[in-house]
């Protein structure tokens, strides 16, 4: 994981010094399609775990019950958070 | 939305192109995933360094950041709590699977460990849901309920997988934020199941 942490650190100075070249919504529109192959790989990961989907009926709804409250809890806390900040004079530039 | 669309496709184009095998060999050994992850963080990362608020973005990082790790932890348990409740399973099981914060390879391996294959399958399930959800629904987060809910709801793949788009919708403002957020919740993961695990 690490490794990709690395990598961003090398892409951010590639950019740093060649940003003179680099400006322009190319680039944008390269790290969306970047994000369209993860996904894709992604995908086929999934895909090829027939354990997963041999088990997906039983504890498939268990699952997603339990995934949907972390990220609500997950949302409501971040949401009271960014309130509160706000409140003290936060995201003002 | 036309964006949300298109990544959902991409995903269950994959899918179903896995369930069907009509895929080459070279694709399905699984391991082009994390190659693909390092090319795509440097492309990241390469759009961060060109842009002209470095600087900016740089000074931006001040003491509540570290606060976002906290929101999410107290959230995302509070939530598995709560579904214990609803589904009349032990908390410490459902605890264990919401302390994965979207990290599925290492929950899933950890809980079939110490708690069998039934519980790390809900675990891999659970956390690729967060995952797959932070992805699609990136862009209504943010716009509905702001770019702390959406680095919050990615958990820990607010540091590579969802970072992109966290980059996207919330802006370049965010990345570090993204960035300390799931790596503190990276180093938490396997404090917590240790912990839900014993209980």
């Amino acid at each position: 994981m690490y490794i990709a942490l690395l990598m961003m650190l090398a892409g951010i100075l590639v950019g740093r010094v060649f940003r003179r070249v680099l400006a322009g919504a190319w680039l944008g529109r390269a790290v969306f399609l970047g994000v369209l192959a993860l996904l894709f790989l992604l995908g086929i990961e999934i895909g090829v775990n027939d354990r997963l989907f041999a088990y997906l009926p039983a504890f498939g709804w268990r699952a997603l019950v339990i995934s949907l409250a972390v990220m609500a809890g997950s949302l409501l806390c971040a949401r009271l958070l960014q309130t509160w900040l706000a409140k003290r004079g936060y995201f003002k530039e | 939305m036309r964006d949300s669309v298109f990544i959902l496709g991409v995903f269950a184009l994959g899918v179903l192109l896995a369930r069907c095998s009509f895929l080459p060999e070279f694709l399905l050994a699984s391991d082009c995933a994390l190659p693909a992850l390092w090319i795509f963080m440097f492309l990241a990362g390469v759009s961060v360094g060109a842009d002209r608020r470095l600087s900016q973005i740089i000074r931006n990082v001040r003491p509540f950041m570290l606060l976002l790790p906290i929101a999410t932890t107290i959230g995302s348990l509070g939530g598995a709590a709560f579904a214990a409740l609803f589904l009349l399973m032990p908390f410490g099981d459902c605890l264990a699977v919401g302390a994965g914060f979207g990290y599925y390879s290492l929950s899933s391996v950890f809980i079939t460990q110490s708690k069998g294959a039934d519980l790390g399958t809900i675990a891999l399930l659970a956390n690729i849901v967060r995952e797959l959800f932070s992805l699609l629904l990136m862009r209504i987060i943010v716009k509905r309920l702001g770019p702390i809910a959406g680095i919050s709801s990615a958990g820990c793949t607010s540091m590579d997988t969802t970072l992109p788009v966290i980059a996207r919708y919330a802006g370049a403002a965010w990345i570090l934020p993204a960035l300390m957020h799931g790596i503190a919740l990276d180093l938490s993961v396997p404090f917590w199941l240790t912990l839900f695990c014993s209980m």
